[in-house]
């Protein structure tokens, strides 16, 4: 039953996208209320069909249908309940499932909350984003079905995939997605402009709450992904520079940089053409993004399985909507252009700079991701590109951004106040000079230049964004603390904030990078080693069984200055049903210092390989990310959030 | 007085557009020629078309029984093969979990002579039935056999 219930949900759905897509066609010839009716309610029921059978395929793993093929690939009966709900979106099938259902959401979403857009526009965007709805459940009716039976039916699963296993990963995939899919929204946006070739500076307000969502959610699954990488793989790194990393990264880097095109367009009018441009391309990445990692043209984690036909369909459907979009985009959007200047000293130089970098280094990072696919299929030899490439061009394309936020905070629109900007700044430099000094000369002992001058951009650019708050909130002395935090702009929180983010998350980076110590060593039971003032003492190993897998637990304890301070217990587990082995290691975080303990092989009777690190400041990674996403938030609760027509 | 403005104001931003765009192609270029890494095969670095002692990858399936630790370290040494060519394979370090005689692996290192690799990193595919792709395409390619992901 849940099969037969599973297509027939879908294809509905399927037929309901098709029908208001169809009626974009029929724009001028039906009523436009009518219109708007139909598209908002097939959008709304499309949404609860998808959400229905996707309902459908999470009960069928709670209930262990070995009958579904995809269940019985990604689960097991001994498989704990919350990893059987995550196997969902496990694999391939239901993880495009997933993608479709927060396509829809968006599509719902956007129908909901468009009141202060004109009736006709929003028909247009929702039939654009039913379009997208099309294609989608096209291809997971035709090429990826989660609910294709498999006969005979086996007695069990073959379990999921145990690095998936993971308490990140469970979450991990939702919000990356709502992010992901979270750009289709600029995209029907800028479709709908394009189209209509007309744009209110009010829209663009709209606009904007939906684009710092998209990328609110971005920001949360990235960090999310980095997050579990550094706990899950046992290696110690968080960020890897692989293509799957890469393609969700060049959508944040690009919307971005919508999102700050966006604000001048809002203020001064100005950029438009380009951030419809941008909305483009922003979402022709996420695009790329998901034809790279479900393609199979790819090798890691998330390329699920090498089957030609999918990844063919998606190139093809990705070719015809960039193609399509760009050439619309060309006919049409000479009206966008706006006669108005804008002089170099004005914030809108300053971001259009931003704009540019963020820009060139989206293309760099594509270059270099493209590149080794492009070689090797063209038969030019098997190239990779290595992360040197992309730590050397992506830290040089960061300066002059990072420099640049300092001053776009304090300049002023259309024309700023020289003098007034310069003793500002050159005050705030000079503190920041001292600071950062200071800090890595005496405390760290540094004599690395590059180091001095990421961490100097770090306070350069915190150190402004809290100034600017502080200013702001002095301004008014009659009224109180809280008043004022209520009565100052969140825009101005939410600037704040995910600027002093990035600082936080560079001065993560920096230090974590540059003054981590890491040994890899064989340690006899009993015997102890010394990391950075810390002594280990390996203790032993101990057997476990799990539910589904066994494992060998090793016990470290660790002391400071001769006396205890607590124990680790880094696990290497061999998942019972394919076998497959796993570090689990065991890390201490603290604001200042993780200390990371991994167990390697067994080397000979009561000797083991072990791996310990210690990592100083990498939690400042996490928490800049944080700050970003505590912004983010501002950004979309801000004070005209959804604006409505009373 | 307005006109010079507007020409100065438009003679810096052509300037930034410039320098920006010439900064950018001239690191490119540099970053990418120095960190291109080329995949050899065993069969290829045993015909000698892969350089010695420069960085390249190579990937194959790692010889059953010729996996050798050598005493109390952490050094290790075992053969990679793809049809019938067979390169040594030098490694120090941890090597990943799924690292076993059978399985495939992908390397990075330099080759010190024409039969033997000095790996710096090893990587090992989450998969027992994964091959990596470079090996999977040519054995098919030669000899006709199928080599399938059934996920």
């Amino acid at each position: 039953m849940i099969t037969e219930f599973g297509n027939l949900f879908l294809s509905v759905a399927l037929s309901l996208s098709l029908c208001s897509t169809i009626l974009l066609f029929f724009k001028d010839s039906v009523d436009t209320n009518i219109r708007h009716n139909i598209c908002l309610k097939f959008t709304k029921f499309s949404f609860l069909l998808i959400f229905l059978s996707f309902g459908l395929l999470a009960y069928a793993f709670l209930i262990d249908d070995f009958s579904l093929r995809y269940v019985a690939n990604n689960s097991n009966l001994t498989l704990e309940k919350v990893y059987k709900f995550s196997a969902v979106w496990g694999a391939h099938e239901g993880s495009i499932l997933l993608w479709v259902l927060v396509l829809s959401a968006w599509a719902a979403l956007i129908g909901i909350y468009s009141t202060s857009l004109p009736k006709k526009f929003v028909t247009d965007m929702l039939s654009i984003m039913a379009l997208l709805l099309t294609f989608f459940l096209l291809f997971i009716l035709i090429t990826s079905n989660p609910f294709d039976r498999i006969f005979p039916v086996p007695e069990n699963g073959r379990d999921l995939n145990p690095l998936l296993q993971d308490p990140g990963l469970i979450i991990h995939p939702p919000l990356l997605y709502l992010g992901y899919v979270g750009t289709s929204v600029p995209f029907a946006f800028a479709v709908a402009v394009l189209i209509n070739k007309s744009i209110k500076i009010e829209w663009i307000s709209w606009l904007r709450k939906w684009v710092i969502s998209s990328w609110m959610f971005l920001t949360v699954g990235i960090s999310l992904g980095s997050w579990w990488a550094y706990h899950e793989l046992g290696w110690g790194g968080w960020w890897f520079w692989d293509p799957v990393e890469n393609a969700s990264f060049m959508p944040w880097l690009a919307i971005t940089a919508l999102l700050h095109s966006l604000i001048v367009s809002e203020k001064r009018g100005i950029f438009i053409s380009w951030s419809i441009l941008l909305s483009i391309l922003t979402f022709s990445l996420s695009l790329l993004g998901t034809f790279l990692v479900r393609s199979g043209i790819l090798v890691s984690v998330h390329a699920f399985a090498n089957d030609p036909e999918r990844g063919l369909y998606i190139l093809l459907f990705l070719t015809l909507i960039v193609g399509l979009s760009l050439i619309l985009y060309f006919m049409n959007s000479s009206s966008l252009i706006s006669k108005k200047s804008y002089q170099v000293s004005s914030k809108e130089f300053i971001l259009l700079i931003n704009n540019l970098f963020l820009t060139i280094t989206t293309f760099a990072i594509l270059l270099g991701t493209l590149y080794p696919l492009i070689t090797s299929s063209l038969d030019l030899g098997k190239i990779s590109v290595g992360a040197p490439y992309f730590n050397f061009i992506f830290s040089a394309l960061m300066l002059p951004i990072v420099f640049l936020m300092a001053p776009a905070i304090y300049s002023s629109w259309k024309n700023t106040d020289y003098g007034r900007f310069k003793k500002l700044l050159s005050s705030l430099f000079f503190y920041s000079i001292i600071i950062s000094y200071v800090f890595m000369n005496f405390i760290f002992e540094s004599d690395i230049f590059v180091v001095y001058l990421a961490i100097f951009l770090a306070v350069f650019t915190i150190l402004s964004s809290v100034v600017k708050l502080i200013q702001i909130l002095l301004i008014r002395r009659d009224e109180g603390l809280f008043d004022k935090i209520i009565s100052t702009p969140s825009t101005l929180f939410a600037n704040s904030f995910s600027h002093v983010g990035i600082g936080v998350l560079i001065i993560g980076i920096t230090i974590s990078t540059y003054f981590s110590e890491q040994k890899e060593i064989i340690m006899k039971e009993g015997t102890s080693v010394v990391i950075r003032q810390v002594t280990v003492k390996f203790i032993g190993v101990e057997d476990k069984i799990a539910s589904n897998y066994s494992s060998q637990v090793g016990i470290f304890d660790t002391f400071e200055d001769k006396s205890y301070k607590l124990s680790f217990f880094p696990e290497k587990r061999t998942y019972n049903i394919q076998k497959n082995v796993m570090t689990e290691a065991a890390i201490s975080s603290n604001l200042l210092r993780d200390i990371y303990i991994a167990l390697g092989d067994k080397f000979s009777d009561d000797s083991w390989v072990v791996r310990i690190y210690y990592k100083p400041f990498i939690q400042f990674i996490w928490y800049g990310a944080l700050l970003m996403i505590l912004g983010g938030i501002f950004g979309i609760f801000g004070k005209e959030k959804f604006p409505r027509k009373t | 007085m307005k006109i010079t403005q507007t020409n100065k104001n438009r003679m810096i931003k052509v300037l930034v557009f410039f320098f920006a765009i010439t900064a950018f192609s001239s690191l490119l270029i540099y970053a990418f020629s120095k960190n291109m890494v080329y995949f050899y095969t065993p069969s290829q670095v045993i015909n000698k078309e892969a350089p010695i002692n420069k960085f390249i990858r190579i990937g194959g399936m790692v010889k059953i029984g010729s996996f050798k630790k050598l005493n109390d370290s952490l050094k290790v040494s075992f053969k990679i093969y793809d049809l019938n060519k067979e390169v040594n394979i030098k490694y120090e370090g941890i090597l990943p979990d799924l690292f076993a005689e059978g399985q495939g692996v992908v390397m990075t290192g330099k080759l010190i002579n024409e039969n033997t690799f000095v790996a710096n990193e090893v990587l090992a595919k989450h998969d027992e039935n994964y091959m990596p792709p470079e090996v999977a395409d040519m054995m098919k390619e030669k000899e006709g056999s199928i080599y399938k992901n059934d996920n």
